[in-house]
């Protein structure tokens, strides 16, 4: 791995052997996240994002299979870890769950133990991981708590999770994520359950933490605002399969994959009159047993050409930084470049 | 349109027959997938036919006294007399007395073969006075020897043709003691559920009242308040009201947690915003909604009713001789001396045994199909 | 149900201006908290206080809101579908005749329901799985009598047609169909009696991008097909300033700005319309870097102990003494807008649309 790189995901399979037929949720998705950058994935729901997630936390669900495909990581501590060969069991694998990588849900209520204070919680991964002792890690935790800007974090340490509104509830989960400085925080849908001016607060703390702690973020979620705001690259996931990968700039202002930039074009924006209509994609996302061969978006795309994108997996297209899987991102990077 | 949602679908019939299927026809694929629920669905089935014809299925009168063969053992059947096929067959039994001990011995007698005879007429019975006949599934013709297959009691009563008609009387005091409290637990729960508030509360709280009570003692007492004179018929009926009295509260509480589930469904405020009447809301929405957790529930309820009236008919207070229930026939085995010398009268709590086991996997089979849309 | 107090003047003769199709004035709803084991009524949860608004022939009027500002329970209100506390609605009729739905009885409501219907967030729940197309799409036909088993046949295979389903899936059950689809069901069941008025609450936030913009479209060709007149609920800006023609922002059941779409965006004149704008990042990287955004602090106050004054001021950043104290009413100002705040001409606040 290159020096500057902190996880590499190279061809993950997870599949799902189902009664109704075989599920690759995650079919070949390679990506890879540099120290202290925000990887932002996005997708519609079904496209796998999660899952990959998942897969790079060994959290699988238990009927999932990994079917394959390499996850390395290499956090600040220099030792290399090869996650994809770990149990999802083993003293590894839980090591690096709490050290090296943090995770935030969308649904903190999830995560966290009902029965245990935030702050007994902070505390005891502290305890475990750091090996301080129960003054110290209060004292830490109440830090914690205090960096995720929890009002009065000397009291809520001692509150329970249901005391909390969700905003409050995800910046413990945040706290409790972070308590080990870890090189990698995922976090998953973290703000699809909050208000937006909740949201706000979270993007600006998860901005805020990332900066001062150092750590890379890999933000999962489905709203291209949210990813406008907080990543610094984005990945398009469809239907198992990572689309496009690109800055954040090129994503949104010379998408090079007809997915990304159909999807960009049907989300009304504040400001700009699109005419009454939305342009929309046309079809539905196929369900999971039946995914069209060749490039999945095939059916559903206007630049598709029959005997080509229909029988052919698109090999992954490189254009500086940006990677497009596409038969004909060629004729999409001319038609930017007209523009 | 310009923008279809839907691109041409090719549908494969199947999928069309899933997409069409009735409720009760998803309900049934999915119950049909937990095979130990299907088992136990057709022993209960059988079961029941037996209990039903169990003049028919006993090859005897439940109640013939046989002086000259108590506590004989269950009966082998065979197939092969001396290496050759002769089809099913029971050896005769000749009885002795041991000499020092008084004790009454059987062996095999080896030289009677006695075939078994399908549709054989025996003992005359009238069959729920709607006709009389003397045709019993199987029996042995022979007017000295008898096929025991559980063997007998100390009144040389036949145990299978005893425990057959026992599985009438106590499946029947199981199901009409559900129905009961299925008619108590359904208005109640629904006034519950429905009316909510005060009404809510003061039923919420007879059914804790009444949970909170032991149920032995409580049975102890309403068992003995019921005059030995009366007849056994009216007592069976009592006792089945008693468990029932008991068991509707678990029943009340699935009715009313349902009600409050399917009340805050967006399908139910989307009908009264269409102007439908409470009436239509009920008995097209939410009831359709609801039997099939019911239906599970109350499949539940009858195992606890069958132990209830066994135990209390095992403790005397509950169904007593002449009618033969499973459990007036455990009485009989209640001392240690008829256990080590004819086990086989323990047969009716084996019956017991499998006939709850089955009830609860059938219970479950069907709760967990009960909502075919989940998952 | 000891907090229903409609009030019991004569009914006047009732008037609205001849463009409103709807007037809700005075709203209220309260629910009683109860508390200690004798169940003793301790106070309200003010869920909507004094809510008024006039809707449009025709119009869109988009109402947004965060989760708690009341502003679904507004809707349900208006259609009825729970009592209110006080206040009056005033309804224009198909026939011209208007009444006021708070002063009707649930079997007096029933016939006026065929004209006002709603669409639901939550396609899963929303569909009764126990029904075919046939019977979901069809009830309010066979509730209301409109027509024989053919007929209703006939229409529910036209209406499906309509909002872009196949009618050969008129036997099917919910089950068959995806979340944007099933929402597409829901939207032919509301206009299977040719409702005027339509309340769409939240009904394409539980969609993925694609298929939301999809539903979006087919709402709005349905209302210049059949003349609707739509209130739509949502917490999503974006896609308000698409399809509203007027706004109303909530804020802990109170209405805090009601203006045209265009003038809201450009220039709101309530301290919360800014930051709630601030607030949404947009798929627009480079604008959200030079966008200067203040978050707002603090949460959602508790509608069952809401601040005094202004319910807004603690987490105002313009607040002055007089916010804590007085509650500010819903005044019409310039242009025939309305804004709930003290200041509201001194300001100078800043929208999400130059």
């Amino acid at each position: 791995m290159p020096p500057e790189r902190l996880l590499e995901l190279d061809d993950v399979q997870v599949h799902f052997p189902l009664r109704e037929g075989l599920v690759k949720a995650v079919n070949g998705v390679s990506y890879h996240v540099n120290k202290g950058e925000v990887l932002g994935i996005v997708g519609e729901s079904g496209s796998g994002k999660s899952i990959t997630a998942r897969a790079i936390m060994r959290l699988l669900p238990k009927r999932a299979v990994a079917a394959g495909g390499s996850i390395r990581l290499r956090p600040r501590t220099g030792e290399e870890f090869e996650l994809s060969a770990l149990d999802r069991n083993s003293r590894a694998i839980r090591q690096v769950r709490g050290q090296h990588i943090g995770m935030v849900f969308q649904e903190p209520m999830t995560a966290l133990s009902p029965v245990h204070t935030i702050g007994t919680q902070i505390m005891r991964t502290v305890q475990l991981h750091k090996g301080l002792n129960r003054a110290d890690a209060r004292a830490r935790a109440i830090d914690l708590l205090a960096k995720v800007q929890m009002p009065r974090p000397a009291e809520m340490v001692d509150a329970y999770p249901h005391q909390l509104s969700g905003g409050m509830r995800q910046r413990a989960m945040i706290a409790l994520a972070i308590s080990c400085d870890p090189s990698l925080l995922i976090a998953d849908e973290p703000t699809t359950a909050l208000d937006v001016t909740t949201e706000a607060q979270i993007l600006d703390l998860l901005k805020e933490l990332q900066a001062e702690l150092g750590m890379a973020i890999i933000f999962i979620t489905h709203n291209f605002g949210v990813i406008a705001d907080i990543a610094d690259r984005v990945s398009v996931m469809y239907l198992g399969r990572i689309v496009e990968t690109a800055t954040v700039d090129d994503i949104f202002y010379a998408p090079k994959h007809p997915y990304t930039k159909a999807l960009l074009r049907s989300i009304p924006r504040l400001g700009v009159d699109q005419g009454r209509r939305l342009p929309t994609i046309p079809g539905m996302v196929p369900d999971p047993f039946s995914v069209p061969p060749g490039c999945a978006f095939n059916p559903r795309c206007t630049y598709a050409v029959p005997g080509i994108c229909d029988v052919t997996t698109p090999p992954a297209k490189q254009f500086g930084n940006q990677i497009s899987r596409c038969h004909f991102a060629e004729k999409l990077a001319e038609e930017h470049a007209h523009v | 349109m310009t923008d279809q949602a839907l691109p041409p679908i090719k549908t494969v019939d199947h999928k069309e027959d899933l997409y069409t299927a009735k409720p009760w026809q998803l309900i049934w694929r999915r119950f049909s997938k937990h095979t130990l629920a299907l088992v136990s669905l057709w022993f209960l089935i059988l079961l029941a036919l037996c209990a039903v014809f169990a003049e028919q299925v006993a090859p005897y009168d439940p109640f013939k006294v046989s002086r000259l063969r108590t506590l004989a053992p269950p009966t082998a059947i065979h197939f092969f007399h001396e290496g050759q096929f002769v089809g099913p067959f029971v050896y005769g039994l000749s009885r002795e007395r041991d000499a020092d001990t008084a004790r009454v011995l059987y062996e095999v007698d080896t030289e009677t073969v006695l075939p078994i005879q399908f549709f054989y007429s025996g003992d005359k019975y009238s069959f729920f006075g709607l006709f009389t006949s003397d045709i019993h599934l199987f029996g042995v013709d022979d007017r000295r020897e008898q096929i025991n297959l559980l063997g007998t009691d100390d009144l040389g009563r036949d145990v299978f043709s005893r425990l057959t008609h026992g599985a009438r009387v106590t499946l029947s005091a199981g199901l009409i003691g559900v129905i009961f409290a299925f008619v108590l637990g359904l208005t109640l729960g629904s006034i519950s559920g429905y009316f909510g508030g005060w009404i809510d509360s003061s039923i919420q709280r007879l059914m804790e009242f009444i949970r909170s009570i032991p149920t032995i003692p409580l049975w102890m007492g309403l068992a003995a308040a019921l005059p030995i004179a009366w007849d056994p018929l009216f007592v069976y009926v009592l006792i089945t009201l008693i468990l029932a009295l008991i068991g509707w509260t678990h029943l009340a509480r699935v009715v009313r947690g349902q009600f409050f589930a399917i009340r805050n469904e967006d399908y139910v405020l989307a009908a009264r915003l269409a102007g439908a009447s409470e009436y239509r809301i009920i008995t097209r929405h939410m009831l359709p909604s609801m039997t099939s957790y019911i239906i599970a529930a109350l499949t539940l309820a009858v195992p606890e009713m069958i132990l209830g009236e066994t135990a209390l008919s095992f403790l005397g207070l509950g169904l007593r001789p002449p009618i033969v229930s499973w459990g007036v026939l455990l009485q009989d085995a209640q001392n240690l001396r008829s256990i080590s010398m004819a086990p086989w009268l323990l047969s009716p709590g084996v019956a017991v045994v499998m006939t709850v086991l089955a009830f609860n996997f059938l219970g479950d089979g069907l709760r967990d199909a009960a909502d075919p849309y989940g998952q | 149900m000891s907090e229903i107090k409609i009030s019991d003047q004569p009914a006047a003769s009732l008037t609205l201006p001849d463009d409103v199709l709807f007037s809700v004035r005075g709203l209220k709803k309260y629910f009683p908290i109860h508390a200690g084991w004798l169940k003793k009524h301790v106070g309200n949860v003010k869920a909507i206080d004094d809510v008024s608004l006039d809707i449009r022939k025709g119009e869109t009027f988009g109402l947004v809101g965060e989760s708690g500002s009341g502003k679904s329970t507004v809707a349900r209100l208006m259609l009825r579908a729970y009592t209110l506390t006080d206040g009056e609605i005033l309804f224009r009729r198909t026939s011209g005749e208007i009444v006021d739905l708070s002063r009707l009885s649930d079997r007096d409501m029933r016939p006026l329901r065929a004209e006002m219907q709603m669409i639901f967030q939550d396609p899963y729940s929303s569909l009764n799985p126990r029904m075919t197309l046939l019977e979901l799409v069809g009830e309010p036909m066979v509730i209301h009598g409109n027509g024989n088993q053919g007929e209703i046949r006939d229409r529910v295979a036209e209406l499906l047609k309509v909002v872009g389903l196949r009618p050969e899936f008129i036997n099917r059950y919910p089950h068959a169909f995806s979340g944007g689809q099933r929402q597409r069901i829901g939207i032919a069941r509301a206009l299977a009696l040719n409702p005027s008025f339509i309340a769409a609450d939240e009904a394409v936030s539980a969609l993925d991008v694609s298929v939301a913009a999809q539903n979006i479209n087919l709402l709005q060709d349905l209302q210049e097909q059949f003349g609707l007149t739509y209130l739509f609920i949502t917490h999503d800006l974006g896609m308000v300033e698409h399809i509203a023609d007027r706004i109303g922002v909530m804020y802990l059941g109170r209405l805090m700005e009601v203006a045209p779409t265009e003038l809201l965006f450009s220039k709101p004149l309530h301290p919360y319309t800014e930051a709630l704008m601030a607030a949404v990042p947009q798929p627009d990287p480079r604008g959200n870097r030079t966008r200067k955004r203040v978050p707002l602090k603090g949460e959602i106050g508790n509608a069952a102990n809401p601040p005094p004054g202004c319910s807004f001021h603690p987490r105002c950043p313009y607040a002055q003494a007089k916010c804590a104290t007085e509650v500010p009413g819903l005044r019409t100002v310039a242009d025939g807008r309305q804004v709930r705040c003290h200041f509201a001409e001194e300001l100078s606040l800043v929208g999400a649309v130059a």
